[in-house]
């Protein structure tokens, strides 16, 4: 026990006392019970946001339609728990309809990254070579380049609306999941376990699928979920720009964008959106970081 | 592995230097080249007739068709177009906005004063904010202040930057009334009262990206031997944390072109939620209006500035870790 | 080293300087270590002897107030006329000029970006000058040059730094060193040269010293006094002469058991080998020279491998054969290209010249088959013992079901559910030589399996492999950087380095009279080899492998 607890003593010295199990999981279980609260709460954000986003249409079908007459109200209105926007519509209504574009756009950025990262990066680090080659230089192509800015000007240029936003931020974001895999599977390729299968005679579909994706996939998850907080403020972002969702839209971007000329008469109809973007974010950030966390220390426990 | 003690010539570390330097360059053209490809590509991306587009609010008449044709040499094959167009803006020719019919030059160099101060007042709060605070949360790790502060930076990384200037807007615009809701504001001080907000805001996401930064290059830093090892050889702490900061600048230092990258997204934000007349706000106007002299321009400037920051935070680099050196030579 | 060995223990010395009494360590669980004393006379020295595990290490950082987040430390420390709690902060006035502690990786115990005069100097007070003629002095105390307080650690080998870590040790001029595996990352004939210098250094400067190892053959070269531990709790301790060399406790005998350079060799020979062997280490069976001296299984010849970046060749022209049912070893130091060598030999690295004939009837994964050497990272964490050994049963058509596979290992059938996650060190490289005997190979190789093991777990594994040899018949190359492995397991040995092969031929002719000077070099630096013989008093058993039962 007494190595195992201090930081890993690193040297490639023949006899050295590798850091055993033990302290390992020693030091997993001071940490983890920190961990519960700020999850169990981020969990259920993203449990009612997403239950929105699956009801849309169900729960309010009218959340787009006027509901007052013209003009603002404010809060504590019967019936309007945060009051109206501009245009007469209920803002709690409208925060539940925006719950879809702020899932869907995102979940798809976060997943077609990772398809994408996973074909490219995984024949990339499990070839190496010229596939490697080629594959390394056009993520480091599209990361050298201003992310956002490029996503506001082609979005913006082409004028496609939302789901034209969503297929630019999928291009975006897959360069750096292409590393990621491409980094891992290539660490994966080193360890004795999978040299041991190469020794074996294992075919090369054999080892990547059975042996290097499952060891590859805990952390590729844990980044997607931190993918899709990335992408739901981007898009929001660009939503709020007038580049994103299309107008008349329900969108927590373009809703905060709407009620900000309410801001002295109803507040709440531009800072409930805002604050939905940032608890929404903030959670599956929160969520995307534990599970990371969790995964790391089961690897060092390995 | 055993590394003999190698007393590396002058000459060879120089010219490995100038070799690296060189290939540092020639990416760095490279990704300028392409940039300005997709950038000059954007005339064709955009839906609609080129001319059509470019025509703007005039009116449609099959005269002005053909001048604009004849203007913008739109017949000619799309690589001397390209050619022609780089050139021009080699040359300091930017075209002419399509909305205001005024040199694309002129527009933005009257508008890059206010967003080169707002960066820079924001780059300064976040900084000077963040670093000890992520000194102070690494050297108190898994304590209820580390805690906190974590958690305040996955808030600040998840919050967009016109979200938290809209917050900003309210409570300290709208309701307490301490700073102005509207404007730029008239001389220095003037200036700087009405660009506060809007550089607080820019800063908060910054700020917890160098929290976060900062935090993970000083608890790996703790870690090390060589800290304990100082300890143990009864040096001070000051001494100890003088050592640990210096080898946690170097992660700090080469993050720069992240946090530029940052930057650009979150200025457009900010000079918008605050209506502020900067380069963001002409960029979104810009786009909005399909204005696509005006947007080339605008891309072509951050794309360059960005990619001389990632040039010089490289060469910084060489600089302040000397281990890179000995890499650039085993090369 | 003086004749310390030999005068007996002094008793509770008026000398002592540093004294500790109930030194206890407890982590979050409970306690670690529990409670200790300890005391160190100047100029003498303690040895604590202990397995991964045993607390040597918390031990060690307890006394200088260093331990890790979370974990404490309880007792009193007496360091000349003061006396200090472990518990509280005040030991950080004893660090320095008190006590010093010197850590194992000489990698990482200095700051890459500072030059190592600067870290030198920060112990040194003074105007500049002074300071700089002082580091001076100070590299020269450890036999380096001025010129090294220029240059950064990385501009230096890994024996250089761990010198440079002295000299900055020694800065404050410690009346107390603890110096922690100082050697166990570098190679053996720098790790003597390393043991030496502190000896010299403590000698001349009268430095009462505690040395922390698990290698019982450093602890008997340089120990006064001796302390075994084992799973937190003191063993043994007493004089060195006693307790390293005719212990009491049945674990400390174990150890010496295990203790490979001096034992395992007999052990072995016992166990896999005939009774006609005439002397004691000629561990060597004879028939790799005797009749079938024409079954050749693997013959290599002029292999050649060099690497991009890398000025020498990791192999340059090698040439070796193993005959069949026998044991070849390869033995060199860290960058001799033995591993690169394995690799060539199992198809993950293709050389750029030579030949490698495989002279048996198997074909494809059937000819080799290799084992690892870190069991940490030898088995997919993402499937069950079973599972993986199913699945290399299948792909080399081997008829050996997983109960089998894991009975010839030596471990229970209902392992196959597992993960490795819950196994021992020693049982993932079991069922890693499992996995490789699933596809019933010719030629087992196996690259320092057993060095990131304990001794006695090292012990365990080298007897199953000798036994696995005798059953099945197996031809195996191992390859190792520790010649007491070699003379164990080995019939005949090729000695590489900086890829050539400088020696080959029996185990007995190349380790007992070798002939090349590196061979020399090399054994005359494995602990506990080179110094015992003039240390052993005269009426005692001496410490050579011979004699002992």
């Amino acid at each position: 026990m007494s190595q195992a607890i201090l930081p890993p003593l690193a040297g490639d010295g023949a006899a050295q006392n590798t850091p055993g199990p033990d302290g390992a999981r020693l030091a997993t279980a001071r940490r983890r019970a920190s961990a519960p609260l700020t999850v169990a709460i981020s969990a259920l954000i993203v449990l009612v946001v997403i239950v929105c986003a699956v009801l849309h249409g169900v729960i309010n079908p009218w959340a787009m339609e006027q509901d007052t007459q013209l003009g603002s109200v404010g809060i504590g209105v019967w019936g309007h728990a945060l009051g109206t926007d501009q245009l007469g519509r209920d803002v709690l209504a409208l925060l539940g309809a925006g719950a879809l574009s702020a899932v869907a756009g995102p979940v798809v950025v976060a997943a077609g990254s990772l398809v994408i990262g996973l074909l490219l990066g995984g024949v990339a680090g499990y070839r190496g070579g010229l596939v490697d080659g080629v594959v390394s230089r056009y993520a480091d192509l599209v990361l050298a380049l201003p992310a956002i800015l490029l996503a506001i000007v082609v979005a913006g240029v082409l004028g496609g609306g939302y789901w034209v936003t969503v297929l630019v931020l999928v291009v975006l974001f897959s360069p750096s999941d292409v590393r990621l895999v491409r980094g891992a599977v290539m660490e994966q390729m080193s360890r004795p376990y999978i040299e041991s299968a190469r020794v074996l005679g294992l075919s090369g579909p054999r080892i990547l699928f059975r042996h290097v994706v499952p060891n590859v996939m805990p952390v590729m998850l844990a980044n997607a979920l931190l993918n899709v907080s990335f992408a739901l403020v981007a898009i929001s972002s660009l939503s709020f720009l007038g580049m994103g969702a299309a107008v008349g839209t329900a969108d927590w971007g373009l809703q905060l964008a709407d009620g900000r000329a309410l801001l002295g008469s109803n507040p709440l109809a531009s800072i409930a959106p805002g604050v939905a973007i940032v608890a929404t974010a903030t959670s599956v950030n929160l969520l995307g970081h534990w599970l990371a966390d969790r995964f790391e220390k089961k690897a060092v426990a390995r | 592995m055993s590394t003999t003690a190698v007393k590396a010539p002058g000459t060879k570390v120089a010219a490995s230097i100038s070799w690296f330097v060189a290939r540092r360059l020639l990416a760095t053209m490279l990704l300028l080249v392409v940039l300005s490809f997709l950038i000059f590509s954007l005339l064709y991306l955009a839906p609609g007739d080129i001319a059509k587009n470019l025509l703007g609010t005039k009116t449609v008449t099959p005269e002005a068709l053909a001048a604009v044709r004849e203007q913008y040499h739109l017949d000619d094959p799309f690589l001397v177009q390209y050619w022609r167009w780089l050139s021009g803006v080699i040359g300091g020719d930017w075209g002419t906005s399509i909305r205001s019919g005024l040199p694309v030059a002129d527009e933005i160099a009257s508008r890059a004063g206010l967003t080169v101060r707002l960066i820079v007042l924001g780059f300064l709060i976040a900084a000077v904010v963040s670093i000890p605070a992520g000194v102070w949360a690494a050297r108190r790790r898994g304590t209820w202040v580390d805690r906190t502060l974590v958690s305040g930076a996955v808030v600040g990384v998840s919050a967009p930057g016109f979200a938290v200037g809209l917050l900003l807007l309210f409570v300290f615009a709208v309701t307490l009334r301490w700073f102005p809701v509207y404007g730029t504001g008239e001389g220095f001080w003037g200036q700087l009262w009405h660009l506060t907000l809007p550089a607080i805001a820019l800063a908060v996401g910054l700020g917890a990206l160098v929290v976060q930064l900062t935090r993970a290059a000083v608890v790996r830093e703790l870690e090390q031997d060589y800290v304990t090892f100082q300890r143990s050889r009864g040096l001070s702490e000051a001494r100890v944390m003088g050592t640990v900061l210096r080898n946690a600048a170097i992660p700090i230092v080469t993050s720069l072109g992240l946090m530029v990258t940052y930057l650009v997204g979150g200025t457009i934000l900010v000079e918008v939620v605050f209506g502020l007349p900067g380069l963001g706000t002409q960029l979104q106007q810009a786009v909005l209006f399909k204005d696509v002299p005006v947007v080339q321009a605008l891309t072509l400037i951050v794309g360059l500035v960005v990619c001389l920051i990632s040039l010089a935070v490289d060469l910084i680099y060489l600089v302040i870790d000397p281990r890179i050196l000995r890499k650039a030579v085993a090369k | 080293m003086s004749a310390s060995t030999l005068t007996p223990p002094a008793g509770p010395a008026q000398d002592a300087v540093l004294r500790a009494s109930d030194v206890s360590v407890s982590g979050p669980r409970g306690v670690i270590v529990e409670p200790l004393d300890l005391e160190l006379a100047a100029g003498k020295t303690l040895v604590i002897v202990g397995e991964s595990g045993s607390g040597k290490t918390l031990t060690a950082r307890a006394l200088t107030g260093l331990l890790p987040e979370g974990v404490h430390a309880s007792g009193t420390l007496q360091l000349g006329e003061r006396t200090l709690s472990l518990a509280g902060h005040g030991l950080r006035e004893l660090r320095g000029g008190g006590i010093t502690l010197l850590l194992q990786d000489p990698f990482t115990s200095l700051s890459p970006t500072h030059r190592c005069g600067q870290q030198i100097g920060w112990a040194v007070g003074g105007e500049r000058s002074e300071r700089g003629a002082r580091v001076a002095a100070l590299l020269a105390e450890v036999g380096l040059a001025p010129e090294v307080a220029r240059k950064r650690p990385f501009e230096l080998s890994g024996g250089m730094r761990q010198r440079v870590a002295l000299a900055a040790a020694l800065a404050a001029d410690p009346a107390v060193l603890i110096a922690d595996e100082p050697t166990t990352a570098l190679d053996v004939t720098t790790q003597r040269e390393v043991l030496d210098l502190i000896d010299s250094l403590q000698a001349k400067r009268g430095m009462a010293l505690l040395l922390i190892t698990h290698d019982l053959a450093v602890a008997r070269d340089r120990a006064d006094e001796a302390l075994v531990m084992r799973s937190g709790r003191v063993l043994e301790r007493g004089p060195a002469a006693r307790v390293l060399f005719e212990p009491e406790h049945e674990y400390t005998r174990s150890l010496l058991a295990a203790d490979l350079g001096v034992e395992a060799a007999e052990a072995l020979a016992g166990a896999s080998r005939a009774e006609g062997v005439s002397q004691p280490n000629a561990v060597v069976r004879s028939t790799g020279e005797s009749g079938e001296a024409g079954d050749e299984l693997l013959r290599v010849t002029g292999l050649r491998k060099s690497f991009p970046g890398q000025a020498a060749p990791a192999l340059a022209g090698v040439d070796l054969s193993v005959m069949r049912g026998s044991t070849l070893a390869v033995v060199g130091e860290s960058g001799s290209g033995k591993t690169t060598l394995a690799r060539c030999l199992v198809g993950l690295e293709r050389p750029d010249a030579g030949s490698i004939e495989f002279l048996g009837v198997a074909s494809g994964p059937r000819r080799a088959q290799i084992v690892f050497q870190d069991p940490y990272s030898a088995l997919n964490p993402a499937l069950s013992i079973g599972a993986g050994l199913s699945e290399a049963a299948a792909v080399g058509g081997g008829s050996r079901s997983v109960e089998d596979l894991l009975e010839l290992v030596g471990l229970p059938a209902s392992y196959a559910p597992r993960r490795p996650v819950a196994l021992s060190g020693g049982e993932r490289q079991r069922v890693a030589i499992a996995r490789a005997l699933a596809v019933e190979p010719e030629l087992l190789i196996l690259d320092e399996s057993v060095s990131a093991l304990d001794v006695s777990v090292q012990a365990q594994i080298l007897r199953l492999l000798a036994s696995l040899q005798e059953r099945l018949g197996l031809s195996m190359l191992f390859i190792t950087h520790d010649l007491s492995v070699a003379r164990a397991v080995s019939q005949s040995v090729v000695v590489l380095r900086r890829g050539k092969v400088v020696e080959h031929g029996s185990t007995a002719s190349v380790l007992f009279t070798p002939q090349h000077e590196y061979t020399v070099a090399l054994l005359a630096s494995i602990p506990g080899r080179a110094a015992a013989a003039p240390h052993s008093p005269a009426g005692q058993p001496a410490p050579v492998p011979e004699e002992k039962d």
